[in-house]
């Protein structure tokens, strides 16, 4: 595995990295959950990582280079959010917010073997597990039952449990970082 | 807005970038979309022309809505492929989801935002579920121009529905089940591949 292969790092308030969002392509437009994915990544991340509205949420967004080429391969997000209980009760935790990959990039690994997908899936478990103020680290992702790539992503970074499904997302699981 | 655009890049030095805006604003003006616009004002009564114009398309819509749809998309993409892209211009657009006193929420796929009324009141929109836009352009180190505009949905009402995504996303509602797992102690999340997040 040679990092040497890949940059990873924080996202910057440029207009090279706004830009590199707002072209990046993940979808088949014809797939809708797909291409609501790519909808978010090219016209909302950028401005929510960047609101000032929402630094209360410590939002991170992270992007994957192929060092060679110095294409985007993928930018992955997550912020500290609250979850509540219907009888108050609530819980602090993260919420993986987005993980894609470019359209070139999926199901492709670098040349030494590591998937992209797994190499930013990791970056973002290690930058929630190491970020200062420290992160609650009961990870939550909202992923589309039909997003098999995805699903199974997150089984293989630890996401195996569940939470129920809400009403106005049926299509979305919730699927939850493990219990100790 | 693509006029604006250029002279935004003009203004900036950037010249070439500001013709090829222009001109690309022009054609837009010349294609069939802004030629049904043309005509469908020009046969509308002065009020209703008036009330499209200010963003309030009542008399003329939905025909009026489905052609600026069009003329939207059509000057988004153009943007978007143009790269005026600036980091110091940066819009909000969205639906009014509470109406204040002396302010409107302006509700984002990502962020809430407080728009004082008057503000809101410049582009006709003040009301529970009106869709307005804020361009925000950052003039030097003191002075920040804020502009309210009118704002009109891109998407058939039909793919409008909710999304995991940003921070209106539905999800964050826990049942008794779910807050029994949460209340076990977390587990160090695991990490297949050593990696180092620069910054």
């Amino acid at each position: 595995m040679k990092s040497s292969e890949w940059q990873l790092r924080s996202i910057r308030r440029t207009q090279k990295d706004r830009k590199a969002l707002a072209t990046f392509a993940c979808a088949n437009a014809t797939i809708a959950w797909q291409a609501e994915v790519e909808d978010f990544v090219q016209n909302a991340l950028f401005e929510w990582r960047f609101s000032p509205l929402a630094e209360s949420n410590d939002p991170r967004v992270l992007l994957l280079f192929d060092k060679a080429t110095e294409d985007l391969v993928g930018a992955a997000a997550h912020e500290s959010v609250v979850m509540r209980t219907a009888r108050g009760e609530s819980f602090v935790a993260t919420k993986l917010e987005v993980v894609a990959i470019c359209r070139d990039w999926q199901g492709r690994a670098f040349g030494s073997g590591a998937r992209a997908s797994d190499v930013l899936m990791s970056g973002a478990m290690v930058d929630i597990s190491a970020w200062v103020p420290p992160r609650f680290q009961r990870v939550v992702a909202t992923v589309h039952e039909d997003n098999r790539r995805s699903l199974a992503l997150c089984r293989r970074h630890g996401f195996t449990e569940e939470l129920d499904r809400v009403d106005e997302l049926s299509s979305y699981r919730r699927l939850l970082s493990r219990a100790g | 807005m693509l006029n604006v655009d250029a002279a935004r890049l003009a203004r900036e030095g950037r010249l070439r970038d500001a013709i090829a805006l222009a001109k690309a604003a022009a054609k837009i003006e010349q294609g069939g979309a802004f030629r049904q616009l043309k005509e469908l004002i020009s046969g509308a009564t002065a009020a209703a022309a008036t009330t499209a114009l200010q963003g309030t398309a009542g008399a003329v819509a939905p025909q009026l809505l489905e052609i600026l749809r069009a003329i939207a998309l059509e000057t988004w993409t153009l943007r978007r492929r143009s790269a005026i892209l600036d980091v110091h211009l940066q819009t909000v657009a969205g639906r009014i989801s509470e109406t204040l006193p002396d302010a409107v929420v302006l509700e984002t796929s990502s962020q809430k935002t407080y728009v004082p009324r008057a503000l809101a009141e410049a582009a006709n929109r003040t009301k529970v579920g009106d869709l307005l836009a804020i361009v925000t352009e950052r003039l030097n180190q003191s002075q920040v121009a804020f502009e309210a505009l009118p704002a009109i949905s891109v998407e058939n009402s039909s793919s409008s529905r909710p999304s995991p995504f940003g921070r209106s996303a539905p999800i964050h509602h826990l049942t008794a089940a779910d807050a029994r797992k949460f209340r076990r102690p977390a587990a160090p999340l695991k990490v297949m591949i050593p990696v180092t997040v620069g910054k």
